[in-house]
C-alpha cells in the first residue's frame, strides 16, 4: 500500500505547519514537518539597538513566552557588560518565569493537550462536559499572567524587564495581596498533578537524548550548566561547538542538531535531567503511581507541563514570602564591547542567545535558537517512529489525527521557531 | 431613573488597533467621550484572549464591538442578540488562533457569560485590515456609538 498524505495545516498548535507524508509499500518513505510561517528576521533588525531596546524588541518574539526572550537576552547582555544585578533581580527573574511557565503551559495542557486525552475535537466541546478542569486550568493561567504583570507591567510582551534588573520594583503590599491568592490556589496546582498522572497514555517509549539545563541546587530556570542525559555537560558559551543549525529545503525554520543527532528540549527533558530537584510534595504525587521519571514516552510531557505548573506556584511562593523592597530595582549599564551568551528554560526548552556588541553599546550582530528549532528533527523521528507503530494502513483522517497528537507533546511555538497541520500523503 | 447598583452592563470593544480592524477601539473612545455613559463599564481590549472571560464573567449584559467580514456591504452595522450566529469555528484551535467568537462559546460551554449579550459590528474591508480606518468607516463608528449610547440608556428607563 502506498499513498500520499498531506496535512496543509496542523490543528492545536501555536502558530502554522504542515506535514507531508509519503508512504510506499506501508513504510514511511518521506516525512517533511513543513514550517511555512514568514521568517521573523529578529536576528537582524536587532543590529544596531541599544541593550534596552533588544529586551523590549526580543519580547515580541512570543506573546506566550516573552520573559523567556528577555531572560535570555539580559543574560547574554549583562555577561558583555560584566554586570551582577545581585540577588534580589536573580530572584525577580525566577519569579518572572514562574508566572511564565505557569501562563504558558495552562494554555497548552487545558486548551491544546487535554482535548486529546480526554477525546475531544477542542477545549470547547470539552468544557461542556469537564468544565472544572477548563475553569482551573483558566484560573492558573491567570494567577501565571498576574505575575508576569506585577513584574513586567503587563502580560502580553511585558515591559518591566531591563538589563540590569527591573525598571519596576512591587510594592509589599502587592506581593502580598498575590502571595495570598497563590495560596489559596495550591490546591488546584496539586489536583492538576494528580489529574495528569491518572491519564491514559499510549505505550510509545522511543529511544532518544534529552537535553536541559542543569543547577546544582535548583530546578532550573534561568540559569545552569547545558547538560543531557548523554554525557553532555557545558558551559553556554560552548553552545557553538556541540550544537550545529542548519537549513532544510522544506521549513522557515532552522533545524538543529547535537553533535550530528537530534535530541528533546522542553519539559520532559527538564524532569528527566533534573527530578530530584522538585519538592518533595511533587515527587510523592509521582510516586503514588506507576510513572517513573525519566521517562522516555513522550506523551508523559503533559505531566512534565502539569508538574512545573505547580513547581512554580510552590517556587513563586517562596519567593514572595522572603521578599523585600530594594533599594533599587536595577543596576545601571556599563557598556563594553564584546560578545556574550545567555541560556534560559524557555516553557518549550532550551533557548540560547549569542550577541556582540560594538563599542557605541550597540548590537553589532544576534543569533537566537528557539526551543522549537531545536525539536523539529525529534519531531519528525517520533513522527515515523509513532505513525508507523500506530500503522500506516488507518485512514488519512487517523493519521492526520494520530499525527498532531504527536507533534502536540512538543507543544510546538512555530511562531517562535521560524525567526498547523496541513497533511499531504502520498502513497504508492 | 438611576441603573440598579446590582445590574451591572458592560460594553467591550475588541480587535486591533490597527488597520480597520480598529472599529471596535474607535466605537470605545467614541462611548467614554460621552457623560451619559458614565453608568456604565466602557473598555477597549487588544484581543484578550480568555482574559475577556475573565473580565465579563460577572456583568448582567455585555454590550460587544468588533469588527464583521461578511458577504454584507462595506459600512453595514450589524447587530446581533446572544451568540448564536458565532459559528462553531473549526475549533482546532491554537490560543494564536482563540479569536472573540471562540472564547465566548468557550464562555457558553463554560456557563460564565453574561445573561444578556447583544454583539455589534461595522462590516470591514477585509483588504482594509492592512491600512487606516477610512472617513466613511469612521462616520459609521460614529453612528454606532450613539445607537449603543442609546441602548444603553434604556437600561435607565
Amino acid at each position: 500500500m502506498s499513498k500520499e498524505i498531506h496535512i496543509p495545516v496542523l490543528a492545536r498548535v501555536e502558530g502554522e505547519g504542515a506535514l507531508h507524508l509519503k508512504i510506499i509499500d506501508n513504510k514511511i518513505s518521506s516525512l517533511k514537518l513543513q514550517i511555512y510561517e514568514p521568517p521573523r528576521m529578529f536576528e537582524k533588525f536587532l543590529e544596531k539597538r541599544e541593550p534596552n531596546e533588544v529586551i523590549d524588541a526580543v519580547a515580541r518574539i512570543c506573546g506566550i513566552c516573552p520573559v523567556a526572550y528577555q531572560m535570555s537576552a539580559v543574560q547574554a547582555i549583562e555577561q558583555i557588560f560584566e554586570m551582577d544585578p545581585g540577588p534580589w533581580v536573580r530572584e525577580m527573574r525566577r519569579l518572572f518565569y514562574c508566572g511564565e511557565w505557569m501562563e504558558s503551559h495552562g494554555i497548552h495542557i487545558h486548551m491544546l493537550a487535554a482535548p486529546d486525552f480526554l477525546g475531544y475535537a477542542s477545549v470547547i466541546e470539552m468544557a461542556k462536559d469537564y468544565p472544572d478542569i477548563v475553569k482551573r486550568g483558566m484560573r492558573l493561567h491567570a494567577l501565571g499572567m498576574e505575575l508576569l504583570s506585577l513584574l513586567g507591567k503587563r502580560s502580553v510582551h511585558p515591559v518591566g524587564a531591563c538589563v540590569g534588573g527591573f525598571f519596576y520594583a512591587p510594592k509589599l503590599k502587592e506581593i502580598k495581596h498575590l502571595l495570598t491568592r497563590f495560596k489559596e490556589n495550591m490546591a488546584l496546582a496539586e489536583d492538576l498533578v494528580k489529574w495528569s498522572l491518572s491519564l491514559s497514555f499510549p505505550d510509545h517509549s522511543q529511544h532518544f537524548t534529552s537535553v536541559s539545563l542543569h543547577h546544582p541546587n535548583e530546578y532550573p530556570m534561568n540559569e545552569g550548566r547545558i547538560v543531557s542525559d548523554g554525557g553532555l555537560d557545558i558551559d553556554k558559551n560552548e553552545f557553538e561547538e556541540y550544537f550545529q543549525e542548519s537549513q532544510v529545503p522544506y521549513s522557515t525554520a532552522l533545524h538543529c542538531r547535537l553533535q550530528g543527532n537530534t535530541y528533546l528540549v522542553g519539559p520532559l527533558a527538564r524532569i528527566n535531567l533534573n527530578y530530584n530537584l522538585l519538592p518533595d510534595p511533587i515527587k510523592h504525587l509521582v510516586e503514588k503511581t506507576t510513572i517513573q521519571f525519566p521517562s522516555n514516552n513522550m506523551f508523559h510531557s503533559i505531566i512534565a507541563r502539569c508538574i512545573e505548573v505547580y513547581y512554580s506556584m510552590i517556587e513563586a511562593v517562596r519567593i514572595m514570602e522572603d521578599y523585600r523592597y530594594p533599594e533599587q530595582p536595577f543596576i545601571p549599564i556599563k557598556q563594553k564591547s564584546g560578545i556574550g551568551f545567555g541560556c534560559t528554560e524557555a516553557p518549550r526548552g532550551l533557548l540560547w542567545h549569542r550577541y556582540a556588541f560594538d563599542s557605541d553599546g550597540l548590537v553589532k550582530s544576534s543569533r537566537i535558537v528557539p526551543p522549537t528549532s531545536q525539536n523539529q528533527g525529534r519531531i519528525e523521528e517520533d513522527l515515523r517512529h509513532g505513525l508507523e507503530s500506530y500503522g500506516l494502513e488507518h485512514s488519512d483522517e487517523a493519521l492526520r489525527h494520530q499525527g498532531e497528537m504527536i507533534i502536540r507533546n512538543y507543544d510546538p511555538c512555530i511562531s517562535c521557531s521560524t525567526h498547523f497541520l496541513k497533511i499531504n500523503v502520498d502513497r504508492s | 431613573m438611576k441603573l440598579e447598583a446590582s445590574f451591572k452592563v458592560g460594553v467591550v470593544g475588541v480587535g486591533s488597533p490597527f488597520g480597520a480592524d480598529n472599529v471596535g477601539q474607535r466605537v470605545i473612545a467614541l462611548l467614554k467621550q460621552s457623560s451619559k455613559s458614565k453608568a456604565f463599564k466602557i473598555e477597549y481590549f487588544d484581543r484578550p484572549g480568555m482574559h475577556l472571560l475573565d473580565y465579563v464573567k460577572n456583568f448582567n449584559a455585555l454590550h460587544l464591538v468588533d469588527a464583521i467580514i461578511s458577504e454584507k456591504p462595506v459600512g453595514t452595522i450589524h447587530r446581533y442578540e446572544g451568540i448564536e450566529v458565532l459559528q462553531e469555528s473549526n475549533q482546532q484551535l491554537s490560543s494564536h488562533g482563540f479569536g472573540v467568537a471562540e472564547v465566548l462559546l468557550l464562555g457558553e460551554a463554560l456557563e460564565c457569560l453574561p445573561k444578556e449579550i447583544i454583539i455589534h459590528g461595522i462590516e470591514i474591508d477585509k483588504e482594509s485590515l492592512k491600512n487606516t480606518i477610512s472617513n466613511t468607516i469612521n462616520n459609521v463608528c460614529e453612528t454606532l456609538a450613539k445607537k449603543i449610547e442609546m441602548e444603553l440608556l434604556q437600561y435607565q428607563t
